[in-house]
């Protein structure tokens, strides 16, 4: 039954473990039992909420697999709705190294957008390859490239959704690193330590989540919270958390439905 | 927004009755109708240069002095100080209203809020006004727009005069302005032939507007995360962190959070952790335009619609006329630059000027009835129509005139009035209308202010 609203939680409390339990975000959730190896091959998806009412609006896929001797690719699927039909996607494929980090070598990624009727915009239909090697990042468009120095070591917003999930909890040491948010905005001074653990409610069963924060330049503190076989079940940060959720495709496309179904049946 | 010039500055008209009448008459769909491509040839012909393209940055909520070259210790924006670097930064600008459509009203009409009657949130331009994406469609320009808009809705994938490229999510900037980016990456790289339209592409940043969010989930002495990791790097209070408590009582029913001072600290670290957002956003945009190839032929500005309160004042968000709302960044970088790099702590700029200024650098005539200057002859190093004082308005009732010594605050049916020395208090901390020794100054303040809005065309829903 549909809480009132007197019923409700205050719906503009901080993103924290403790509101999104409390707003139900967690409830629906069953992540399986049995084993889970990080290190393997797995694919997690993860919906989108926005803090502001608590809506959720896009998804997040990350594939890994093993690749080589000491290589780990990640393909990425990011889709986020916007206001009056429009739709981001952007698909990426990463070649990174095995280590602590999963430090991205390169890279490809496409970002289309797309209005109510899935045409595409005029900003759309962006294709880029990078790579990162002895301290350059390197990324090339068509016939043209542009290369600029990093400082190492470096990783990228999606590599630390798998870094996470193999990280030991209260024996991390810090670790410090620049980022490639979305692999071309570079935000450096990043650092990322264990912050405890927690029992929550995740799908009817008392969970205990460890969790790890991210704070540095360009970014508001992010938050991860894994479970006990590693499997990462939150991350958040500012106004949004992404919460592991297989379903979350379903939604989206019913959501992109509906979405499309309002904004052409008003025109 | 703005200002009443001397009449010695009053701008060289190059207006015909027919363009008026046009703009009158027809509004702005007819001028859409009334695109005409080989404007632009005609122009590069008579030039004998290319008309540049123009690149319109907005960003939400940010106030001045948040850039590392502007002076903030508390930020790093190597984009933003890459762009101050190459252009010029204009330290006394104003927004017209330091509120979020009003604001945004008059950046795309060069009008005061009370003309375009666009005084709150939520209302659209009056379609018979001419605005900046029309304006330029129908010169030959190619007009494309990403993020927000709020004129009347935050996002929407119909702009007047304007092809929308990206559109976002109200509220959500940390989740949104990447999409704003990637659309104007998107189709700047794409740009290839050399040939094409010159452009107009307004890129429209929700943040640091999140910080709404943020003081709204800790309203009410509501419990913060803190991260001991940061606790070496929290700016302090601001050196105006108090105020007088007898202020104008549209000022007096404000609500100042009742945060400690390790809150209050932590609102800032935050606050500055999204301006490093959007800058990194920006930065994306701008190595875009180098990409393109056409960045040497194209101007571009930075601005924001209004500030942000930080603590000044013990004041949070926006929506009043003290600096920390009022007060917003501007930078120019455009080719033909006097001094490049250079910080104008003179000349009072005000959203209506962006307007004006751009229609000069593409070499076409101002719409009619435009109240701000071109800063073009201010940007090059020429003598040029300067403002005597520029005005703002809030909430209805509020209206600023802002002289270079001197800041007026005045709130009809409020016999409190607020006089500030901006010279010799720069925080707004001593309101000088209460005494004498400034009587004379008061005195031309409210005659500046009452001769401002008398000489406009005040909008039926404005008053």
């Amino acid at each position: 039954m549909a809480k009132t609203k007197a019923q409700q939680p205050e719906r503009t409390r901080p993103i924290t473990v403790e509101s999104l339990g409390a707003f139900g975000v967690l409830s629906g959730l069953s992540p399986p039992a049995e084993r889970f190896d990080p290190a393997g091959e797995w694919t997690q998806t993860y919906r989108l909420w926005m803090v502001q009412r608590y809506r959720s609006g896009g998804k997040l896929v990350v594939r890994r697999a093993p690749s080589g001797r000491d290589g780990v690719r990640l393909r990425v699927e990011s889709t986020i709705a916007e206001y009056g039909g429009h739709l981001r996607r952007l698909e990426a494929v990463l070649d990174c190294a095995a280590d602590t980090l999963c430090s991205p070598r390169g890279w490809r990624l496409k970002a289309t957008h797309l209005d109510v009727r899935d045409k595409p915009t005029a900003g759309s239909g962006l294709s880029e390859r990078g790579t990162l090697a002895d301290g350059a990042w390197t990324v090339r468009f068509g016939d043209r490239s542009r290369t600029r120095k990093v400082p190492s070591p470096v990783t990228s917003n999606w590599s630390l959704f798998e870094a996470v999930q193999r990280l030991p909890g209260k024996d991390t040491q810090p670790l410090g690193f620049a980022m490639l948010d979305e692999m071309d905005l570079l935000k450096l001074d990043q650092q990322l330590s264990f912050c405890g653990t927690k029992q929550v409610q995740v799908g009817g069963r008392k969970r205990t989540l460890r969790g790890y924060a991210q704070i540095g330049c360009g970014v508001l503190p992010w938050q991860y919270w894994v479970d006990e076989q590693g499997r990462l079940l939150l991350a958040f940060s500012g106004v949004r958390a992404y919460v592991w959720d297989p379903q979350a495709e379903q939604f989206v496309q019913k959501q992109r439905k509906a979405a499309q179904s309002r904004a052409l049946g008003r025109r | 927004m703005v200002t009443r010039m001397h009449p010695e500055d009053a701008p060289p008209s190059r207006l015909t009755r027919r363009d008026i009448l046009k703009a009158g008459a027809i509004g702005t769909a007819g001028l859409v109708a009334g695109a005409a491509p080989e404007a632009v040839a005609r122009r590069a012909g008579k030039a004998g240069v290319r008309p540049p393209n123009i690149l319109l940055i907005v960003t939400d909520q940010q106030g001045l002095d948040t850039l590392s070259a502007l002076g903030c210790d508390h930020v790093a924006t190597p984009h933003l100080d890459r762009l101050a670097g190459q252009g010029v930064a204009f330290a006394e600008s104003y927004t017209t209203n330091p509120l979020c459509s009003p604001a945004r009203s008059s950046l795309f009409t060069g009008r005061p809020t009370l003309e375009t009657g666009v005084v709150v949130n939520g209302r659209p331009i009056p379609e018979t006004m001419p605005s900046m994406g029309a304006w330029f469609r129908q010169e030959g320009y190619e007009t494309l727009y990403a993020g927000k808009w709020h004129l009347p809705a935050s996002y929407t994938p119909s702009i007047p005069g304007f092809d929308v490229i990206a559109t976002g999510i109200n509220g959500q900037g940390g989740v949104c302005d990447a999409g704003v980016s990637r659309a104007c990456q998107a189709y700047l790289r794409g740009r290839r032939d050399a040939t094409r339209k010159p452009f107009l592409m307004v890129a429209s940043f929700l943040q640091p507007h999140d910080v709404c969010q943020f003081v709204s989930m800790h309203a009410g002495r509501k419990e913060m995360v803190f991260y001991d990791a940061v606790a070496d790097d929290l700016p302090p209070l601001p050196n105006n962190f108090e105020f007088d408590p007898r202020e104008p009582a549209a000022m007096r029913r404000r609500k100042r959070p009742q945060w400690s001072e390790k809150q209050w600290r932590y609102y800032l670290w935050n606050y500055y952790r999204m301006v490093e957002m959007v800058d990194a956003e920006i930065g994306r945009v701008l190595d875009a335009l180098d990409d393109s190839g056409e960045a040497d032929n194209t101007v571009v500005v930075f601005t924001a619609d209004h500030g942000e309160g930080r603590g000044r004042h013990q004041l949070v968000t926006k929506n009043y006329l003290y600096d920390e709302a009022a007060r917003v960044p501007l930078i120019v970088r455009a080719p033909g630059l006097a001094r490049p790099g250079r910080v104008n702590r003179e000349r009072l700029v005000s959203g209506v000027d962006i307007l004006p200024t751009l229609c000069e650098y593409a070499g076409i005539d101002t719409p009619p009835k435009v109240r701000g200057l071109s800063l073009k002859p201010a940007l090059e190093g020429r003598d040029g129509p300067a403002h005597h004082f520029v005005a703002a308005e809030v909430t209805r009732t509020g209206r600023m005139i802002r002289t270079k010594r001197y800041k007026y605050i005045a709130y009809a049916n409020d016999p409190v009035e607020q006089l500030f020395d901006m010279q010799a208090d720069r925080g707004e901390m001593k309101n000088l209308a209460a005494g004498t020794a400034h009587a004379a100054a008061l005195k031309e303040h409210r005659k500046l202010l009452a001769d401002w809005q008398h000489g406009l065309d005040i909008h039926p829903e404005a008053s």
